[in-house]
């Protein structure tokens, strides 16, 4: 068909004259409205992850910026140690600090252990060297003039878990006692009158008792959460049914159906190991919605066989036309058990990073609202749509908690998102994915067994 | 402004992708919004109308591919098979160019989009094969037929 060729040339010149339908300035409005709003989604979107980056960067920097800090108590030894012969060597004072922590730490007083070191140390003519180490557990900075003369040595003991340290009678500290200075935090020793005559202090078990932080050990973090967020949907087509979709309905129902603002609130439950790991769950009523605007005349309707649209049916009387003018919102109310892991990471006394991953079973209890339908673009109520009742939802958050000995409050950014489609598949040819972002607000009070 | 300078062009090259006013007019909108958010894209190797047009283009087909616009459902017409054999050679001098694009809006989609690719957009075959995702046999089969049927049409005015 070469002689047809001409056709392409009066093609071309038919091309060239003006369009019919002129552009004017309603159409302008149009597409600068979509970019602005684009405009504001980016920004809203690129504060949200930098509000999760940062939060995230911050506690992974320090996390890995922090020195790794050193065990106390390495190993346990069922043999006593006596220290007196060893003081000159820093290794000592590593074996002790790096043994095993001990569930009670006495200091007491052994007259007669003392009277063997005095001997000792002074057959030996050593002074009671400091370890040169600033990372070792256990400085005694001066002992000074220890029942001078003669001088006397310390002997720190380990028995099984027990450490005991042995001081002689006429011994008496008054300079500084430090313990780990780096670690004292997390052993939180309680010296008590550090430059008290220990002899008074040596029968008394109590007054020299270690404090395990509460941090120490395992606890409960119980609270109330709300989350102010914004809601919206990812839509695919369901394959399967995707025949039974309307030609409109793209340009009818579902781009005239946007973001929602939305809303969670519940109780926390968070379980806090020894370590800085977390698990958290809790019950929520939690809501996704969608934000309306229809405004759309059906005029025709479709001819459906199995399932597929097989053309459509001009509604030939204007009467008969249906007119779809609806502005309103559609939500869709959840209960919610999460399950997340998470991580936190202290960057000062009072303030941590906190950061959780996890899933949610999310029940469906009720929605409110219309919606067109996908193959007549009628608008039916929720109540009509055969929606999953059961879905669940992945969920991540990261943000800032401020930490008193009772209270834990946050404020963490996070977003939500469906797994599976909200619409049941079975019957419908749209699949859609609810999900939202937004700030959630913590209060959790701490059960610390004292 | 490019908006200004561009957009009746770009009207004009909407209207041919698609089957009525109403679906150009939706097209035009996708279209600039999708120029002015990937204008960084444009390097500057070919005119920048062109450019715009090729965008618009390939907008019109992903959403036909989508099925977001399904403007026509259409069924071959037997109308097309009597109006080829009836087919006689006619001077085109007094045919317009109204007539000559309400001719193309009667063909079938498959047919026109072709021939718009081809005869008014400059792209070979191969380009038109890869966009459509069909073979270079398919696409100047459909070629030849598009002009034989667009050719028929025009004769019978």
């Amino acid at each position: 068909m070469d002689n047809l060729q001409h056709i392409d040339n009066l093609l071309k010149r038919a091309s060239q004259v003006p369009a019919n339908a002129l552009v004017n300035d309603s159409d302008w409005t149009v597409v600068e409205k979509r970019l602005k709003q684009r405009k504001n989604r980016i920004f809203f979107m690129w504060f949200f992850l930098a509000l999760v980056s940062t939060s995230v960067g911050v506690g992974s920097l320090l996390h890995y910026n922090q020195a790794t800090p050193l065990p106390l108590v390495k190993e346990t030894t069922d043999k006593n140690i006596d220290l007196s012969n060893q003081y000159q060597s820093t290794e000592t004072h590593k074996d002790i600090s790096e043994s095993t922590i001990a569930d009670d730490i006495d200091i007491q007083s052994e007259p007669k252990s003392n009277l063997s070191n005095i001997s000792q140390t002074k057959s030996i003519q050593t002074t009671p060297v400091l370890p040169a180490s600033s990372l070792d557990p256990i400085i005694i900075e001066t002992l000074e003039d220890i029942a001078s003369p003669p001088r006397v040595a310390i002997t720190p003991t380990v028995v099984s878990n027990l450490v005991s340290i042995s001081i002689p009678r006429n011994f008496s500290f008054t300079s500084k006692y430090i313990l780990d200075p780096k670690n004292t935090s997390s052993l939180n020793w309680d010296i008590i009158h550090p430059t008290e005559d220990l002899t008074n202090v040596s029968n008394t078990k109590a007054k020299s008792k270690i404090k395990p932080t509460p941090t120490t050990k395992g606890y409960w973090e119980v609270g109330f959460a709300f989350t102010p967020s914004i809601s919206n949907k990812l839509e695919s087509e369901n394959k399967a049914l995707a025949g039974l979709i309307n030609r409109n309905y793209y340009k009818f129902v579902a781009d005239r159906e946007k973001s929602s603002f939305s809303n969670s609130l519940g109780l926390n439950f968070q379980y806090h190991t020894n370590q800085r790991w977390y698990i958290a769950s809790g019950l929520f009523f939690s809501q996704r919605s969608e934000s309306l605007d229809y405004n759309y005349i059906i005029t025709e309707f479709p001819l459906v066989t199995n399932t597929k649209i097989n053309g459509y049916v001009p509604i030939l009387d204007p009467e008969n036309h249906i007119t779809v003018n609806y502005q309103g919102s559609n939500s869709y109310h959840f209960i919610e058990i999460p399950l997340n892991f998470g991580f936190k990471q202290p960057i000062s006394p009072k303030f941590e990073i906190r950061s959780q991953v996890g899933v949610s079973y999310m029940a469906l209890q009720k929605r409110n609202g219309k919606k067109g339908n996908f193959t007549t673009l009628e608008l039916k109520d929720l109540t009509e749509l055969d929606l999953n009742t059961r879905n669940i939802a992945a969920n991540i958050k990261s943000g800032l908690y401020y930490n008193t000995p009772r209270l834990a409050i946050g404020l963490e950014p996070m977003f939500g998102m469906n797994l599976n489609s909200l619409n049941n598949e079975a019957t419908s040819a749209i699949k859609t994915k609810p999900y939202s972002y937004g700030i959630n607000l913590t209060t959790n009070i701490k059960l610390i067994k004292r | 402004m490019l908006f200004e300078k561009y957009a009746n062009k770009m009207m004009a090259t909407c209207m041919r992708y698609c089957k009525n006013q109403e679906d150009a007019r939706d097209l035009l909108h996708d279209g600039f919004y999708k120029i002015f958010t990937n204008i960084k894209s444009f390097k500057g190797d070919s005119r920048i109308d062109t450019w715009m047009t090729r965008v618009i283009i390939n907008l019109a087909l992903n959403k036909k591919r989508l099925g977001r616009n399904k403007y026509d459902h259409y069924e071959f017409d037997t109308k097309f098979e009597q109006a080829e054999a009836e087919v006689e050679e006619k001077p085109y001098a007094d045919i317009e160019a109204p007539q000559v694009l309400e001719a193309m809006n009667q063909l079938p989609e498959i047919y026109k989009i072709v021939l718009n690719m081809y005869a008014v957009d400059n792209l070979s075959h191969k380009d038109i094969a890869k966009q459509l995702s069909i073979s270079v046999g398919s696409s100047k089969s459909r070629l030849s037929r598009g002009r034989v049927l667009l050719n028929a049409l025009l004769q019978r005015k």
